[in-house]
């Protein structure tokens, strides 16, 4: 009788430790959910921590693999490294959000200082001395100001397009451009006022 | 020696023989260590890889080579688990050396590829510069105040300093694609403007102007005196005295380049044969010299007179007046109201050789001469 129940408390042991022994689905789901939910950001965005996420994913279902294969299984392991790999997906797709927002502000802020840079050379151009020696120039600058306008609309619709380097880029070519027109009338203004003393 | 003995000694040996066997597999099992050195290795090359750029320049071969390395991580670590005697880590093993494979495959076409993308951007950037120049100055000839072949250029201009800054930036893809970009503004430019110079040679006046040249021409040899001729696409004045050219400048003219004057305001420079009314001198003139011409003549009447009938001119508007040649020229550009300036110092030797009456043709392009306009 002692025999038989000592029996039985061996089998009920080993019938528990087989139930532990489960492969930790759950976990395996949860990684794989960041992991696709960060896919098409990081690829983009923030490469280097997307190349560290599927690195520790892939080591994360090895280690499962390997448990699958033992008779006594133990997850204890791949369950830190699915939470591992579960916290390196959402790390890159938290770097690729800042680094997308970082790349858009830049860009967004080129376009608004290309914008007042315009708007500062058709101020200045308004107000530019005129007369038949400067109507040539004047002109002149008025075609490269409506010629930069339609740069500018091409960095906007970069800009909607996610190309933010694109217009980054362009913004700052228009920028530079708007700010030598109006320095140029400013410099043109200064010597009609000092021929005028 | 007992022949129960020889068998004991036969089952000795293969007993000693199976012994070794097992020794031999357990030993070369406990030696089978994992390749940690060479994962390591092998990661570092893909990075140091990847840091040379390959991830842009051979992204194929970097996936390869992550795949590779992460497959022989996960051979790794299921080799691991196994019993000591039964790890085998060959496949891991291979599976690294192809990852290395893949490493410096994309190291060497990041080489090749960065160095060619490099020469293609830098011949693009010197097409777009050319041809962007080239444009530059036909147009100025030209359609000085086309806003559209304006825009375009314009915005060749600012591809091509945005591909400079790429360049300058090792960034040799967008530079390319940028110039790519600007080139392909400068050819509608030039398709445009190519429109505006095919009309040059079936242009409707290409007879007239021959006419004007002609008798501007006649008029010198017969008079024994000066004639000038402007050829308004060449930019290009030259005098005449009997009957032969003798001097030839450089011209500005009117802020519409080629366009032909048709009433005030309009700065255009005029097209027809004309006559010098009118020789002004220093202090009267504020540019250096002038020589008033007799536009508008009736031809230029009743030219305007047509367009107003057609509603092709504002109410009130009327053919101009006051076109000149005068000096304060030699801008190398147009800039006047539709009167040909040339310099001060041209002026001065042009005072001695022209007088009130001498003939004064401008034409659009004097087809008489054989040189190319550009």
């Amino acid at each position: 009788m002692k025999r038989s129940w000592l029996g039985l408390a061996v089998l009920a042991l080993v019938l528990a430790t087989l139930a532990c022994g489960k492969p930790p689905q759950a976990e395996m789901d949860a990684a794989k959910a960041a992991m696709d939910d960060a896919q098409a950001s990081a690829e983009k965005w923030a490469s280097s921590e997307w190349q560290a996420a599927q690195s520790s994913m892939s080591q994360a279902q090895a280690e499962v693999e390997a448990q699958n294969q033992k008779w006594f299984k133990n997850y204890d392991k791949a369950k830190d490294m699915l939470a591992q790999a579960k916290a390196d997906a959402e790390k890159a797709k938290a770097a690729a959000a800042t680094n997308k927002e970082t790349a858009k502000n830049e860009a967004t802020a080129a376009i608004a200082d290309a914008t007042a840079a315009m708007e500062s050379a058709k101020t200045a151009l308004a107000s530019a001395p005129k007369g038949k020696d400067t109507k040539a120039d004047l002109a002149l600058f008025q075609q490269d100001l409506d010629g930069m306008a339609t740069t500018l609309a091409e960095a906007q619709t970069a800009m909607q397009s996610e190309d933010y380097t694109t217009a980054k880029d362009k913004a700052n070519s228009v920028k530079e451009k708007a700010t030598s027109i109006s320095d140029q009338i400013a410099q043109a203004s200064a010597k009609k006022a000092g021929v005028r003393k | 020696m007992t022949p129960g003995g020889s068998r004991l000694s036969r089952r000795g040996r293969r007993a000693l023989f199976f012994l070794a066997l097992l020794f031999l597999s357990l030993t070369q099992s406990a030696c089978a260590t994992p390749p940690l050195v060479e994962l390591s290795r092998v990661r570092s090359d893909i990075e140091r890889a990847q840091t040379d750029g390959a991830s842009r320049y051979a992204p194929e071969e970097v996936r390869q080579a992550w795949d590779m390395l992460r497959a022989a991580q996960r051979e790794v670590t299921l080799q691991s688990a196994r019993f000591e005697f039964r790890r085998d880590y060959r496949e891991s093993i291979s599976l690294l050396q192809r990852a290395r494979f893949f490493a410096v495959q994309a190291r060497r076409l990041t080489q090749i590829r960065r160095e060619t993308s490099r020469r293609d951007a830098q011949q693009e950037l010197a097409k777009l510069e050319d041809s962007l120049e080239r444009s530059r100055e036909i147009k100025r000839f030209l359609t000085p105040r086309d806003p559209a072949i304006h825009r375009l250029l314009v915005g060749a201009g600012i591809d091509q300093e945005v591909a400079r800054k790429n360049l300058k930036a090792s960034d040799f893809p967008r530079a390319l694609e940028t110039a790519k970009s600007g080139n392909a503004r400068v050819r509608e430019a030039e398709q445009r403007l190519l429109s505006s110079m095919v009309r040059f040679t079936s242009h409707p006046d290409l007879a007239a102007w021959r006419k004007c040249v002609e008798e501007a021409i006649r008029r010198s040899r017969s008079q024994a005196g000066a004639a000038i001729v402007v050829d308004k696409l060449r930019r290009r004045m030259t005098l005449y005295r009997a009957g032969k050219p003798t001097q030839t400048y450089t011209v500005d003219l009117g802020l519409g380049g080629m366009e032909r004057k048709l009433r005030s305001g309009d700065d255009a420079t005029p097209e027809g044969l004309y006559k010098i009314e009118e020789v002004r001198g220093p202090g009267q003139t504020r540019y250096h010299r002038a020589f008033l011409l007799d536009y508008p003549n009736a031809t230029d009447r009743r030219r305007f007179e047509q367009a107003r009938r057609e509603g092709q001119v504002p109410r009130g508007a009327d053919p101009g007046g006051l076109i000149e040649i005068h000096g304060e020229g030699g801008r190398d550009k147009d800039w006047t109201k539709g009167c040909v300036a040339l310099t001060n110092r041209e002026m001065d030797q042009l005072a001695s050789m022209v007088r009130v009456g001498t003939t004064v043709a401008i034409v659009g392009y004097n087809p008489q001469d054989q040189e190319n306009p550009w």
